[in-house]
């Protein structure tokens, strides 16, 4: 009888703790994987408007320079040819970014609608991460080609 | 003995269990959603043109470049 009464004691923590762990987690998983995303659109944001402006200071310098006669027509022909291929490039992992995120989203519409996986969401959130950190990666090596 | 470790479990599981279950059945029951859950998704979309913004400083380049001696004349092919 004692033996019985300890395993439904037993029994009723561990359901207990599953029913605070469902409740401590669940409802928040959806608000910090949102939180997590906003924060990496804002980054994201930042990233492509700070390469773009690198971009447009970078020619407008080196045109600057020509002007001035301190850069040859053909030296700077040459660094816009090497800084136009860094933004294609970047340009598509912008565009890969982008369909990262919207997987993301797409992701985290399902699970709040009670559907997909907590897992698979996390992995969409890891490739929007890896899209995120290339582009701040390519804006700081524009910077650097730029000087 | 039963009864104390009944109280204790009780101290140690059902207060907190009251404070996180309560909240939301109550807010369940008033058809309120999370507060973290309002804003809608595609809010969350980033919303620069990277494309469309590199395309106009490319023209804006171009422009630039054609007042310029030296930039201005074709490239030889």
């Amino acid at each position: 009888m004692r033996r019985g009464a300890m395993k439904r004691w037993s029994v009723m923590m561990i359901l207990l703790l599953a029913v605070m762990g469902w409740q401590a987690c669940a409802p928040t998983f959806e608000g910090k994987l949102r939180q997590g995303a906003e924060i990496q659109k804002g980054l994201f944001d930042v990233a492509q408007q700070a390469a773009i402006g690198v971009y447009e200071t970078t020619w407008q310098v080196w045109l600057s320079q020509v002007k001035a006669g301190t850069l040859s027509p053909a030296d700077y022909k040459a660094k816009i040819a090497r800084m136009d291929k860094k933004m294609n490039d970047l340009a598509v992992i912008v565009r890969k970014g982008k369909a990262a995120q919207r997987a993301l989203l797409d992701g985290l519409t399902l699970l709040e609608k009670g559907a997909g996986s907590q897992a698979n969401l996390l992995g969409l959130q890891a490739e929007f991460i890896t899209f995120v950190t290339s582009v701040v990666t390519a804006v700081e090596d524009i910077r650097a080609a730029s000087r | 003995m039963g009864v104390l470790t009944l109280i204790q479990a009780i101290a140690t599981f059902g207060v907190p269990l009251a404070e996180k279950l309560i909240p939301p059945i109550i807010a369940l029951i008033n058809g309120a959603q999370h507060p973290d859950l309002d804003k809608p998704l595609r809010e969350l979309l980033s919303d620069v043109d990277f494309d469309a913004l590199l395309a106009a400083s490319r023209k804006k380049r171009e422009e630039e470049e054609a007042t310029v001696p030296g930039l201005s004349a074709p490239e030889p092919t």
